[in-house]
């Protein structure tokens, strides 16, 4: 079965880019839902099956922190894994996203390794392991 | 400090390019945005983010049209003909959404930032007389200023 993955980021370019990393990292047969805030997201996570959720911090409407607390209050959401990806690198903030619920963070410049790494501690391998580059092309983004 | 922040937000600037756009890039010395070039360009486009913390300010970026198409391609693995116009912003203002998160997480662990929301900036309303970090990238050239609030 597909595993359907949620991106909440409020550039489209960024979302393309995780979407293109994701396959490079072996997930390319996954189901994959775009949102451009929290509020977004949590309205889509209501109506459709997610397995995980790659989400930035700075976003309008709702940032990402105060999405995962959202939707932590939600008996049907409450358990998802949440990864955030961004920018935002520095100790305290990282320490705000594990306390909010985060089950990991990836920071902006990434790898596909870094995202890869971060997935299979989350889902396990992906389910299109043909896929999986481990040449240089492709991987650094 | 600006002096410190902007060094550092030039090491960023050659990461980010290097590192998610496939494009190396190489300073030069200092000048005005007006002397730079690029304003005379009308395909240049500008964006800006704000910054607040034990020291507060903003980044602009300028970024000549055709720089950012080849620069959207590489990011996004798209051929050039099929990027709108939305999608060359959106890469602008990642990169400088990027290029200012590496470049805070370079300081010191001790201060503290935290970061708005990049947007695009009408050419007309960029500071052209502030000094500007040009630098050299794939045959043309962008410029950063760095404002910073006392």
């Amino acid at each position: 079965m597909a595993y359907s993955i949620l991106i909440v980021d409020d550039s489209l370019p960024m979302r393309s880019v995780i979407k293109k990393t994701l396959a490079a990292a072996g997930y390319g047969g996954a189901d994959i839902l775009e949102a451009e805030n929290g509020q977004q997201a949590l309205e889509m996570m209501r109506h459709n099956w997610v397995d995980v959720v790659l989400t930035d911090y700075n976003m309008p409407v709702m940032n990402g922190l105060d999405f995962i607390l959202e939707a932590k209050k939600e008996d049907l959401l409450k358990d998802l894994p949440f990864v955030v990806v961004s920018t935002e690198g520095n100790d305290k903030r990282i320490e705000q996203f594990m306390q909010s619920g985060a089950a990991g963070y990836v920071t902006k410049p990434f790898t596909a390794e870094s995202i890869r790494d971060v997935m299979v501690t989350i889902l396990g391998e992906g389910d299109d392991e043909e896929h999986v580059d481990d040449s240089d092309d492709d991987l650094d983004f | 400090m600006k002096n410190t922040l902007m060094t550092v937000m030039m090491t960023s600037i050659s990461e980010v390019l290097e590192t998610m756009f496939f494009l190396p890039a190489e300073q030069q010395e200092d000048r005005v945005l007006s002397g730079s070039g690029l304003l005379e360009n009308p395909d240049t486009l500008s964006a800006e983010l704000s910054f607040s913390g034990d020291v507060s300010g903003r980044l602009i970026m300028v970024v000549p049209g055709g720089l950012l198409a080849e620069m959207t391609e590489n990011f996004m693995g798209e051929s050039t003909d099929r990027l709108s116009r939305a999608l060359m912003e959106g890469t602008l203002t990642e990169l400088l959404n990027m290029v200012c998160g590496n470049a805070l997480r370079k300081l010191d662990a001790g201060h503290s930032f935290d970061l708005g929301i990049p947007a695009m900036l009408d050419i007309s309303s960029v500071p052209s007389d502030l000094p500007a970090a040009v630098m050299d990238v794939s045959d043309t050239r962008i410029a950063s200023i760095l404002e910073i609030q006392d």
